[in-house]
């Protein structure tokens, strides 16, 4: 499958990253080809950081277009969990979907 | 942006300081022999809580320290530690450690490491040598009983205000310290999500529901919460029944079911979801101690200066209809309705407020009884005391003023109004006399009539009086009202002998200034043989007033609105010379007499025929009489002003205004122009 | 000089010297307690109020507040001078027993802060026809100027303040 562009996850990916991170997304919102985000470098990432990828996602789903989610980064996935977010799609070798967090 | 977290920080700071001293006196005061196990969970609470806020903004020194702090708390609330004396000294050592950390974190000048250091460390001694304890911590006066209620699930809505994705103030800090109390679950909502390229990274569009499962109190998950507080509404709801039964011996703090405890209804179902509000936790124990009293204490300052912000906003408004007045573009006419709309908001702000400072009458009329019962013995007199209307309210100021005329009105009765009771029974009347204080509310304003059924006013010797002090003309007839209401004169006593209890200096006159400084007018009505009757009137508010504004040359006078009867238009020949009177005219069967403003105020009017110009009629004290001005120029609510502050009482005058355009405007005081009027008459 | 402006008095003047601020009429230069004056103000209309004083002007509306001002050239029996947009009233702010009060009064023009030593203050010659002689405190030599130092609270008692009149005394 060809994927359309990666966007590489900074290590610190926060509020202060969003704003440059959104216009990034906003270049690949539309490809019809699969979006690949490489989370294998993220060490730090926040509530906004993840509304912003949830957003991202969520519309292109939403318009049957598709997201990959490269890595296994337990940061990233532990941070979706805790924010009782659901992120993830049925295609790609990524981690799939987020599971209600329960202890 | 700094800004914005600095007001966040500055409620953190606030509330911490609070509840440290809260701390404080619930150490100072806990005795390690018995010690009290709300004490104890209170000192919890409050290093609990600290230590949340200061995470969720990264006051990590404060965080640790509390944290260790909690930790022993924590023990002793669990009573797996005793509550010792040294204990209870490093905890009041560690409070003021606590309190230095949070005044150098919010002057963000150096936290004293090494003392922080000392004391953690005691701490830390602390909880290693800890001592078993000898049973669970005691709850006043009661059995002993586990501290630890059973566990209720709560659902809390966690809608966080747009902004509170700011640094520091994550959500996901809240949500950790949440789940550190219990099991927790939660699920976020997209709903408020917008389109992608529209979506602002600093706006929080998220919202969560959060289950949690805890066996803390109600208050610890709130504490938590009221951290994020600022920035979001939560419903915390129970959503399993408590068991409303407590421990046999019954404490007024928590129910605890304990082993002894008969059958419970049924054990808690996470299902069933009656919803309870928070208050409501712990059934009648909490509801003791969250039925706090409807009403709360407001220092009159901060009434004053909520009276003052809306009467600046009724300057304020009335400056904008000015403006939009005379400007004649379409969309004036919204401006209008807009600000009609704002006319309205304020008038209700401001009756709102006006009603914060309003208080019954009865504490005014309470000093009575007693005062009648000790002065009637004391003269031998038998007076029934009748009050009615106590519950009418009036403005805090204007009831603080009103005491004293009125123990000079109820005296005036007792000594000189009612008769002894042979006297009486003479007479044919009941050898009881009444002394009667009513109360009600007319229009705006508030009437208080004091009277009794005694022998009234002896007119004849009013007037005999008058003459010989030269007030009133030897050969002067005067209505029964005009000869009652001399004895408002200033050294006008009719009593020959100023008896102790009237006293000396305190006439009617000053009676009648004290009533017209709040505002208002007095009349007394009386009846020879059958009694009489004081009647005060005054305003509801001193603040704002309705009136009519009008002009008088360059200058701008306001006419209190209540004292308005009519207002005229005079044709040729309406107005009649009388001798010795002056200008009258014929209103409904009287005639009364006209007041030319210009004259009275000393104004170069731009008209002095009458006809040219407008008579307004105003009533005061049951005399009418007509002022004489160039022209009405509209109703307006105006806010007083006193003269007083800055200089003083002008005869005449009752305090000024500022208008719409800024200028002072001064606001007539009808009483005693009326008996200006009567007395120019008189002379 | 900014009209219109607060003035910030500085607290710290020692009890032996204290700072005036100096202000002309007609050929004299008066001075008043640094530490009264609220701020100087540009001439707006004032409300007339009625059976006054011809020195008291009337009522100004000072951002919400009623304050009465005088016309110091009046009081002193100087000749009435027409207002023109640089004549300036100078609020002052007083702590009184019934409160702080708050008054203005227009000048001529205002010069300068100086500053007084107390010591130095002179009494006030009695000669002189000078109507107003109890409302100066006293006269200081300030670099060869002749200060004439205003007693505020003489003012207040006098024309600010209801005397003890009762209460039918009143013009017709």
């Amino acid at each position: 499958m060809t994927v359309s562009a990666t966007v590489r996850l900074p290590v610190s990916t926060s509020l202060r990253e969003c704003a440059a991170l959104k216009q990034q997304l906003l270049v690949h919102l539309e490809s019809p080809d699969p979006v690949l985000i490489d989370l294998a470098d993220v060490e730090l990432i926040d509530t906004a950081a993840l509304q912003l990828l949830f957003a991202f996602s969520r519309e292109r789903h939403a318009n049957s277009l598709s997201t990959i989610w490269q890595g296994d980064g337990p940061t990233f996935w532990n941070a979706v969990n805790a924010a009782g977010l659901q992120i993830g799609d049925t295609a790609g070798t990524g981690t799939n979907g987020a599971r209600k967090y329960d202890s | 942006m700094t800004l914005e977290m600095d007001q966040f920080h500055a409620g953190f700071f606030e509330e911490a300081f609070e509840s440290l001293d809260a701390m404080e006196n619930a150490l100072l005061q806990l005795d390690p022999g018995t010690p009290n196990a709300d004490a104890i969970n209170l000192i919890f609470r409050v290093a609990h809580s600290i230590k949340g806020g200061s995470g969720m903004f990264s006051f990590t020194e404060v965080a640790s320290f509390t944290h260790t702090l909690e930790t022993l708390l924590d023990e002793l609330r669990a009573g797996r530690m005793a509550v010792t004396r040294p204990i209870i000294d490093l905890l009041l050592k560690s409070t003021d450690v606590l309190r230095g950390m949070l005044q150098a974190t919010q002057r963000k000048t150096p936290v004293d490491q090494q003392t922080v250091a000392d004391i953690q460390f005691d701490l830390e001694m602390m909880l290693v040598k800890r001592a078993p304890a000898a049973g669970p911590v005691v709850a006043a006066e009661v059995a002993p009983a586990p501290l630890h209620p059973k566990e209720a699930t709560w659902t809390i809505d966690f809608c966080p205000n747009a902004r509170l994705l700011a640094p520091g103030a994550d959500p996901s800090r809240v949500f950790a310290e949440l789940a550190e109390m219990g099991t927790m679950a939660l699920v976020a909502h997209a709903d408020k999500l917008p389109a992608f390229a529209d979506l602002d990274p600093e706006v929080c569009y998220l919202t969560w529901t959060i289950t949690l499962t805890t066996d803390l109190p109600a208050e610890a998950i709130q504490n938590v919460l009221d951290w994020a507080e600022a920035e979001c509404q939560l419903r915390s709801e129970e959503s399993v029944q408590r068991r409303p039964e407590v421990a046999p011996a019954t404490i007024v703090t928590k129910d605890q079911p304990t082993d002894a405890a008969p059958a419970a209804p049924g054990a808690p179902q996470p299902s069933a979801t009656p919803q309870a509000p928070v208050g409501e936790v712990g059934g009648p124990a909490a509801k003791a101690s969250s039925a706090e009293s409807n009403s709360i204490r407001v220092a009159t300052e901060k009434l004053d200066e909520l009276m003052n912000t809306v009467g600046e906003i009724v300057i304020a408004q009335s400056m904008l209809m000015q403006l939009v007045d005379g400007t004649k573009p379409p969309r004036v006419d919204r401006i209008r309705a807009g600000l009609i709309q704002l006319e309205r908001n304020v008038r209700e702000l401001q009756e709102s407020v006006m009603r914060v400072r309003m208080l019954p009458i009865r504490f005014a009329f309470s000093r009575f009884p007693r005062l009648v019962h000790d002065l009637s013995a004391r003269l031998n007199k038998q007076i029934e005391l009748k009050m009615t209307g106590e519950q009418t309210e009036l403005d805090k100021k204007v009831l603080e003023k009103i005491g004293d005329p009125l123990v000079h009105l109820v005296r005036n009765s007792i000594d000189h109004g009612i008769e002894l009771p042979e006297t009486r029974m003479a007479a044919g009347k009941a050898a009881v006399g009444t002394l009667f204080l009513n109360a009600y509310q007319r229009g705006g304003s508030i009437v208080i009539e004091v009277g009794d059924d005694g022998a009234g006013l002896n007119l004849e010797r009013i007037l005999s009086k008058a003459r010989a002090k030269g007030l009133v003309g030897q050969n002067d007839t005067l209505s029964d009202e005009a000869i009652a209401n001399l004895i408002f004169h200033p050294g006008f006593s009719t009593a020959e002998v100023t008896t102790e209890l009237s006293g000396r200096g305190v006439g009617m006159d000053v009676v009648r200034r004290n009533i017209e400084e709040l505002g208002g007018s007095i009349e007394l009505r009386t009846e020879t043989g059958k009694g009489s009757s004081v009647v005060i009137s005054l305003p509801l508010t001193l603040a704002i007033v309705d009136g009519l504004s009008v002009a008088v040359g360059g200058e701008v006078y306001i006419v209190p609105l209540v004292a308005i009867i009519a207002s005229l238009q005079f044709k040729r020949g309406r107005a009649r010379r009388l001798a010795g009177v002056g200008e009258v005219f014929l209103f409904r069967d009287d005639y009364i007499p006209i007041i030319r403003l210009h004259e009275a105020f000393n104004v170069e009017p731009r008209c002095r025929d009458l006809e040219l110009g407008s008579v307004m009629v105003v009533e005061c004290d049951g005399r009418k009489v007509g002022l004489f001005v160039d022209e009405l120029l509209g109703q307006q609510q105006v806010v007083v002003k006193s003269m007083e502050t800055n200089y003083h009482r002008i005869e005449g005058v009752s305090g000024a205004t500022i208008l719409g355009d800024g200028s002072v405007a001064l606001i007539l005081d009808i009483p005693s122009l009326v008996r200006y009027a009567a007395e120019r008459v008189a002379a | 000089m900014n009209l219109n402006r607060p003035i910030m008095a500085t607290k710290d003047s020692a009890d032996a010297s204290h700072q005036v601020l100096t202000f002309c009429l007609g050929s004299e230069t008066y001075a008043v307690d640094i530490l009264l004056v609220q701020e100087i103000r540009g001439w707006t209309p004032v409300t007339r109020l009625p059976q006054s004083p011809t020195h008291m002007l009337g009522m100004l509306n000072l951002r919400g507040s009623i304050v009465p001002v005088i016309d110091l050239r009046v009081r002193f029996g100087l000749e009435q001078a027409p207002f023109t947009p640089v004549t300036v009233i100078v609020v002052l702010s007083v702590q009184t027993p019934s409160g702080r009060r708050e008054f203005g009064l227009v000048v001529d023009s205002v010069s300068d802060v100086v500053d007084i030593d107390a010591a130095e203050l002179k009494e006030t010659p009695s000669l002189g026809s000078k109507p107003s002689v109890e409302l100066i405190k006293g006269l200081a030599a300030v670099a060869d100027r002749m200060l004439i130092l205003l007693n505020v609270d003489e003012l207040i008692r006098c024309d600010l303040a209801q005397a003890e009149v009762s209460a039918t005394t009143r013009a017709a």
